[in-house]
């Protein structure tokens, strides 16, 4: 059974009174230490859809149809979701300044998670009436210890005692993991985690996580606009634009056979020749802002195989051996 | 075109001075790009501003077509600002809210206003005259970064730095961004120092690379010979966290070590072939072959 299953979900947006579709049905599951790969532009909602499974859509938005189901509950029916979120889903931002809080130490925001973490599981809580002032008890030092050395921190007793600010990007990024550790979430979302940092620091940030995933079978969903870096580490891997999904299947499959324009478009404007040695192809035009989404197939103002049905009607997925794939080329 | 000699920047820190860029020495010859390599932090934005004279140096000469521009005031500097100019990572910071498209990209004419000049400068970037009337909130990202480029272009510059111009765009604008680039060098015979920490933007864009690492060129040479036969552990360490082959398998192996403050060679720390004399001094950028030079004690 999938720890995460996501069914014709839909979710709008309202701005100045008018309302808009950021994701158009939907479908998504998860298996316990899988990753699935978002892949998309702006605008394609694969930020609206890590947000709606960690229960964090913003105000003006509305789930208008469907079900996102962790372990057998409906979070789109949940009125509690900050029962889930940290536990349930933890999420990982671009940004991790936005995630940590800039005035607590560390190892007090470590504090925090582990007390939620415990109160959730029920167990007698050492941290309900713990204070900032007060030393950390033996082994809840060890504890967080362990969780900032599998993230690799050389001096970890040192990390505890620092602010974000006093940490770079890539230390920020992994602390945050070090938070999954203790927190021990069934999904993680990972939210364009690496794109703010260099390659190594990617490279070293990307590891972590698999090494989290391995050793808890956290399941994760991975969203980036880097083609390249999902394909390489997700199990599966979803194309998306428009709100919908263009294509779906193993990435390796993904990878090789692409069968939608749009995917196929995305992996070739990844350059890989050198200079003077050809030119990267490039797809036209802009991707579409969903408050002026064009009718049928979001993408056909910027597919060279559109056709004259694909302005008029949206396409259906339909299964090509190994993969789903939303488009009119295909039946 | 432009030469830089021995460059230092020093900021100061908590603690004693920090050295941005280390004893840099560049040159960038007419009509080709050199690529800035490596990780933030190492100090290639820092070179990219002393190379425009937007930050002066600590010690050390930067040379713009023969003359030095080192010492240069405000006023005497004015001759060369339209000759050289800058494109940022991020249009949209780097855009007045309040102007006009057509104000913005005609700021380089300073005070000049010439519609015709703006005009064909918007056409070269693949934009619309119609753009001119515009606010940059009005553009999508694609957009903005292509005024920034026509603002840059519309001064008639020789010589452009572009520090990360893609790194905020999506994969299919940032391929027709390269595009963009590329066709004006060879129109307009523009000579690029770019800027980037994506590897296979470098790979698409350079004629030489240059590879920094805190501050200090460690690695420089052809594009096709630094990418292909990488010599520095550094640089290697760089490659091998590109996201190609069997990446999960390469992160398996990939070690994480910290990086302190050391003698001798400011890799040493992290690197996997370390050996005593490492810790010394600080190796110098050696010639191994006509086209390829390398600071490091291995070679």
């Amino acid at each position: 059974m999938p720890v995460l299953e996501v069914k014709d979900l839909w979710v709008s947006y309202t701005r100045g009174g008018i309302r808009a579709y950021a994701l158009r049905g939907i479908n998504m599951s998860l298996e316990r230490r899988e990753v699935m790969g978002v892949v998309g532009e702006s605008g394609s909602g694969k930020s609206t859809l890590g947000n709606a499974v960690a229960g964090l859509l913003p105000p003006n938005s509305i789930v208008e149809r469907g079900s996102i189901t962790l372990e057998g509950k409906d979070l789109t029916k949940m009125r509690d979701l900050f029962r889930v979120r940290g536990t349930g889903v933890f999420v990982i931002f671009q940004d991790p300044m936005t995630s940590l809080n800039p005035i607590m130490k560390v190892k007090d925001q470590l504090a925090e998670a582990l007390q939620v973490r415990e109160e959730r599981e029920s167990l007698p809580s050492p941290f309900i009436r713990w204070s900032r002032r007060r030393s950390l008890d033996n082994r809840t030092e060890r504890e967080f210890l362990e969780a900032l050395t599998r993230v690799r921190f050389r001096s970890p007793q040192e990390v505890l005692e620092k602010y974000p600010h006093q940490l770079s990007g890539g230390e920020r990024q992994k602390v945050m993991i070090a938070m999954a550790y203790i927190l021990r979430p069934k999904v993680l979302v990972a939210d364009e985690p690496t794109t703010s940092l260099d390659v190594i620091t990617q490279a070293q940030v990307m590891k972590m996580l698999l090494s989290l995933r391995e050793e808890q079978g956290t399941a994760i969903l991975l969203i980036s606009h880097d083609v390249m870096l999902v394909s390489k580490l997700s199990d599966r891997m979803m194309v998306m634009y428009g709100g919908m999904v263009m294509e779906e299947g193993s990435s390796e499959e993904l990878t090789k056979s692409p069968l939608h324009p749009y995917t196929k478009g995305l992996q070739a404007s990844v350059p890989t020749q050198f200079k003077g040695e050809g030119r990267v192809k490039q797809i036209p035009g802009y991707p579409p802002n969903i408050f002026s989404m064009p009718q049928g197939c979001p993408f056909h103002p910027r597919c060279e195989m559109a056709m004259e049905v694909c302005r008029k009607v949206t396409p259906q997925e339909s299964r090509r051996g190994e993969h789903n794939v939303s488009c009119h080329l295909y039946g | 075109m432009v030469e830089v000699r021995d460059l230092t920047v020093s900021y100061k820190v908590k603690g004693g001075t920090l050295n941005a860029v280390d004893g840099v020495s560049l040159a960038v010859r007419k009509g080709e790009t050199v690529t800035v390599v490596g990780e933030s932090g190492s100090g290639k934005t820092t070179l990219g501003m002393v190379v425009l004279r937007l930050i002066n140096p600590t010690s050390g000469q930067v040379f713009f077509k023969g003359e030095d521009i080192t010492r240069l005031g405000e006023g005497e500097l004015k001759r060369f600002r339209g000759r050289m100019q800058l494109i940022p990572q991020d249009p949209y910071s780097s855009m007045n809210p309040r102007l006009r498209v057509g104000e913005i990209v005609s700021e380089p004419l300073l005070g000049r206003e010439d519609r015709e000049k703006v005009k064909e400068a918007l056409n070269s970037v693949g934009l619309d005259w119609a753009v001119m009337e515009r606010y940059p909130h009005e553009l999508s990202g694609g957009q903005r970064q292509r005024a920034l480029i026509a603002r840059a272009l519309v001064s008639d510059p020789e010589f452009l730095v572009l520090d990360e111009p893609t790194s905020n765009l999506d994969v299919s604008i940032q391929a027709q961004i390269l595009n963009l680039l590329l066709d004006l060098q060879s129109s307009r015979n523009l000579t690029y120092l770019f800027i980037t920490h994506n590897m296979a933007v470098a790979k698409y864009v350079s004629d030489r690379v240059a590879v920094m690492y805190r501050g200090r060129l460690v690695e420089i040479g052809d594009a096709k010979e630094v990418m292909s036969n990488p010599l520095h552990p550094y640089t290697k360490a760089l490659f091998d966290a590109v996201p190609e082959g069997d990446f999960r398998a390469k992160l398996r192996e990939l070690e994480v070590r910290d990086e302190g403050r050391q003698k001798g060679c400011r890799y040493s720390d992290r690197c996997k072939f370390v050996r005593d004399q490492c810790r010394l001094r600080e190796p110098d950028l050696l010639k191994v072959k006509e086209n390829h030079e390398v600071a490091c004690i291995l070679y």
